[in-house]
C-alpha cells in the first residue's frame, strides 16, 4: 500500500504528543510537515522531534506541500470548524480530535462539508484500539453473564490545564462562554469536554442510544479553575441499561508546562474503569492495568505508571486503510453526533437540575 | 446457638458488661434491655473508621465527591445495599443527603445524590453475583486536598491478608484477635452489637438513623418511578 502522507496541525492538542511516534514509525505513513499554532508549542515540537518541516501557519504548510493527503488536527475545539474547511476545501482527509465541536449547528457544518468535498473525517476516540476494551467485548458478547444491566465507567485524569492552556478557557474548550449553572461562578468547557469517551463507549457496549440523562457538579478540586473539573453522570438508554459516567479531573496534578515526570500529584494520571453488570455476574475492567509504580525521581513521591501506550497504533492503521479504501470510519462525524448531544444534555441537566431526555 | 452470639457473648464477660446482648437472627439487630435496635455494623468495620478518621481530623480536604461501587450476592436486597451505602457516605463524611436520583434495571441502580455541603454522592450498586459470594466495593473520597479509598490506589478490588499458594489456593482477611475465625463482615456484627450494650444510647441513635435511611432508600424508589430528582 502506498505510504499515507500525512501532516499535523497547530499541535497545541493534549495528545499531539501520542502521534510522534507513530507518524514516525508506522510504515504506512510518510510524515511531511507541522504547522504550528504559536512560538512555545513549536518550540517543544522542535525539541521533541527532528527532520519534520514546522511552519508558522496551516495555509503556509498546505501551500508548501501540496503532496498532503491528510491532516492530524491537533488543535483546541474551537478552531476545528475553521480547520477542517481550509482542509476539505482542499479535498485533504481528516483525523479530528475527539470534540469536532459542541455546536450543533456547527456540526452540521462540517458534516456538509465533509459530505460535499468526498473526504474521510474519522474522529479520534483511541479506546476502541484498546486490547482490554476487546476482551471486555467478547466476554460480553460470549453470553457465560447474561443480559447487561447496567455499565459503569469513569474516565479521570489530572486536568491538562497548565501545560494546554486553551482547555481552561470556555470559549476554546467549549466554543462559548455559558455558565454552568445559577449562581455558580464556573462555566463549561472543564473536564466533561476533556472526556468524551465513556460517553461513546456505552453505546457500543449497551447496543443502544441515551434515553435519558442526570448529573451533578461538584466543589472544583482546583478552585481557580473557571470551569467545571468534577462532574457525575447516571441515566438509562433506551434499551433500559442504567449507567454511571465518571469524566472528572479527579486525579490532581503538579502544575507543570510541559507534561513529563513529576506530573502526578495524585499517584495516576489517568484512570479509565469499567464495569458491566450483567444477570450472572461483573467484569470489571482496567483498561490501563495492570501498572508499575515508583517512588522515584523528581519527586520521590509513590506514582503509578500506567504501561500501555499503544491505542494510536491500531488508530492510525484504521485511519490509514480508510482513507485508501475510502471506507467511512468506525467513529465517523455522524456516529460521533449522539455523544456530543449527550455531553450537552449533560450540561443541561447540570444547568436545570431535572434529567434530560434524549 | 450462632458463632455470632458465642462471641458477642465472650466480649460481654471479658469486659463485664453488664447489659445482656441477644443478636436476632439475621444479624441485623440486637435487642439490649428489653429494646431491639438495628446494629448498622458497617459503621463499625475498621477500613471506615479509618476513613471518617481521615475526613475528621482533615487528613484529606473538602470532600467533592464520595464514589461507591458495590457489587452484592443476589441473594441481598438492593434496597437493602443503598441503604447501607447511602449511610457509609454520609457516616464517614458528616454529609446529610438532600437530594436523590436513581436509575435502575433490574439488578442494578446507578444512584447520585446532593448533600448539604454540596458534595456529590454517587452510587453503582449491584446485586448480581452469585449465592455466597463475597461483597467487592470500593469506597473513595475525592477531596481538594488528596484522595482516600479503602482500596489500594491502583486497584478497583479487594486485596488480603494472607494468599495461599498451594494445590488449593485461598484468601484470608483476618481483621480481629479477639473474634479470629470471624468474616470482617461478621466482626463488624459483633462489635457493632457489643456497643450498643455498653452503650444503649447508641442503639437509640441507631434507630432514628435508620428510620432516616429507609425515608432516603423510600425517595430513591419515588425518584426510579417517576424519573425525577428528589429533593428532601
Amino acid at each position: 500500500m502506498k505510504r499515507l502522507k500525512i501532516a499535523m496541525m497547530s499541535m497545541t492538542h493534549g495528545h499531539t504528543r501520542k502521534y510522534y511516534d507513530v507518524l514516525k514509525n508506522n510504515p504506512k505513513l510518510e510524515w511531511v510537515a507541522v504547522s504550528t499554532e504559536n512560538e512555545v508549542v513549536k518550540a517543544n515540537f522542535l525539541n521533541a522531534v527532528e527532520g519534520i518541516p514546522c511552519y508558522d501557519s496551516d495555509e503556509a504548510m498546505l501551500d508548501a506541500h501540496p503532496e498532503i493527503e491528510a491532516v492530524v488536527i491537533a488543535s483546541d475545539n474551537a478552531k476545528h470548524y475553521s480547520q477542517m474547511k481550509l482542509l476539505a476545501e482542499r479535498k485533504i482527509d481528516i483525523l479530528s480530535m475527539k470534540i469536532p465541536t459542541f455546536d450543533m449547528e456547527e456540526y452540521e457544518k462540517i458534516e456538509k462539508l465533509i459530505e460535499e468535498n468526498g473526504i474521510i473525517c474519522q474522529v479520534e476516540l483511541e479506546c476502541h484500539y484498546n486490547p482490554v476494551t476487546v476482551r471486555f467485548k467478547e466476554q460480553l458478547a460470549s453470553g457465560k453473564l447474561g443480559k447487561l444491566y447496567a455499565f459503569n465507567a469513569r474516565n479521570t485524569t489530572l486536568s491538562p490545564v497548565w501545560a494546554f492552556p486553551w482547555q481552561g478557557v470556555p470559549e476554546l474548550s467549549y466554543g462559548k462562554r455559558v455558565p454552568i449553572k445559577e449562581g455558580n461562578p464556573r462555566f463549561r468547557g472543564g473536564a466533561l469536554c476533556d472526556h468524551p469517551h465513556i460517553f461513546d463507549m456505552i453505546r457500543w457496549i449497551a447496543d443502544s442510544e441515551f434515553d435519558y440523562v442526570f448529573a451533578h457538579v461538584a466543589p472544583n478540586l482546583r478552585h481557580d479553575l473557571e470551569e467545571e473539573d468534577m462532574l457525575s453522570v447516571v441515566g438509562k438508554m433506551k434499551n433500559g441499561v442504567t449507567f454511571s459516567l465518571d469524566p472528572s479531573w479527579s486525579n490532581m496534578e503538579e502544575r507543570i508546562k510541559v507534561p513529563g515526570p513529576g506530573w502526578e500529584l495524585y499517584p495516576k494520571r489517568m484512570e479509565v474503569y469499567m464495569t458491566a453488570n450483567c444477570e450472572n455476574g461483573s467484569v470489571v475492567a482496567d483498561l490501563f492495568g495492570p501498572n508499575v509504580c515508583h517512588n522515584g525521581a523528581p519527586n520521590d513521591r509513590y506514582t503509578v505508571q500506567y504501561t500501555y501506550f499503544d491505542e494510536w497504533v491500531g488508530l492510525i492503521d484504521e485511519f490509514v486503510e480508510n482513507i485508501r479504501l475510502r471506507r467511512q470510519p468506525k467513529i465517523n462525524l455522524a456516529w460521533h453526533k449522539n455523544t456530543i448531544r449527550v455531553m450537552n444534555a449533560v450540561y443541561e441537566s447540570i444547568a436545570t437540575g431535572k434529567p434530560v431526555k434524549l | 446457638m450462632s458463632i455470632l452470639q458465642e462471641k458477642l457473648d465472650f466480649l460481654l464477660d471479658k469486659y463485664a458488661v453488664a447489659n445482656k446482648a441477644t443478636l436476632t437472627e439475621d444479624g441485623k439487630c440486637v435487642t439490649v434491655a428489653g429494646k431491639t435496635y438495628p446494629i448498622l455494623p458497617w459503621r463499625s468495620e475498621r477500613r471506615f473508621a479509618e476513613l471518617k478518621k481521615m475526613v475528621d481530623t482533615k487528613t484529606v480536604g473538602s470532600i467533592s465527591h464520595f464514589k461507591i461501587m458495590s457489587l452484592n450476592p443476589k441473594t441481598v436486597a438492593l434496597d437493602e445495599v443503598l441503604l447501607r451505602e447511602l449511610d457509609t457516605a454520609e457516616f464517614i463524611g458528616s454529609l446529610a443527603v438532600t437530594q436523590i436520583f436513581k436509575a435502575e434495571n433490574g439488578p442494578a441502580a446507578s444512584v447520585i445524590c446532593m448533600t448539604d455541603k454540596e458534595a456529590v454522592i454517587t452510587l453503582e450498586l449491584s446485586n448480581n453475583l452469585k449465592e455466597g459470594a463475597e461483597v467487592i466495593d470500593k469506597h473513595e473520597i475525592i477531596t481538594d486536598r488528596g484522595t482516600a479509598c479503602d482500596r489500594a490506589m491502583d486497584s478497583q478490588t479487594p486485596l488480603y491478608s494472607l494468599y495461599v499458594y498451594g494445590e488449593e489456593t485461598a484468601e484470608y482477611t483476618d481483621v480481629d484477635f479477639e473474634l479470629y475465625g470471624l468474616t470482617a463482615e461478621l466482626v463488624a456484627i459483633v462489635r457493632g452489637a457489643f456497643d450498643i450494650a455498653k452503650n444503649p444510647a447508641l442503639g437509640e441513635e441507631n434507630q432514628a438513623v435508620y428510620n432516616r435511611l429507609l425515608s432516603l432508600v423510600e425517595a430513591a424508589s419515588l425518584s426510579a418511578e417517576k424519573c425525577e430528582n428528589v429533593i428532601l
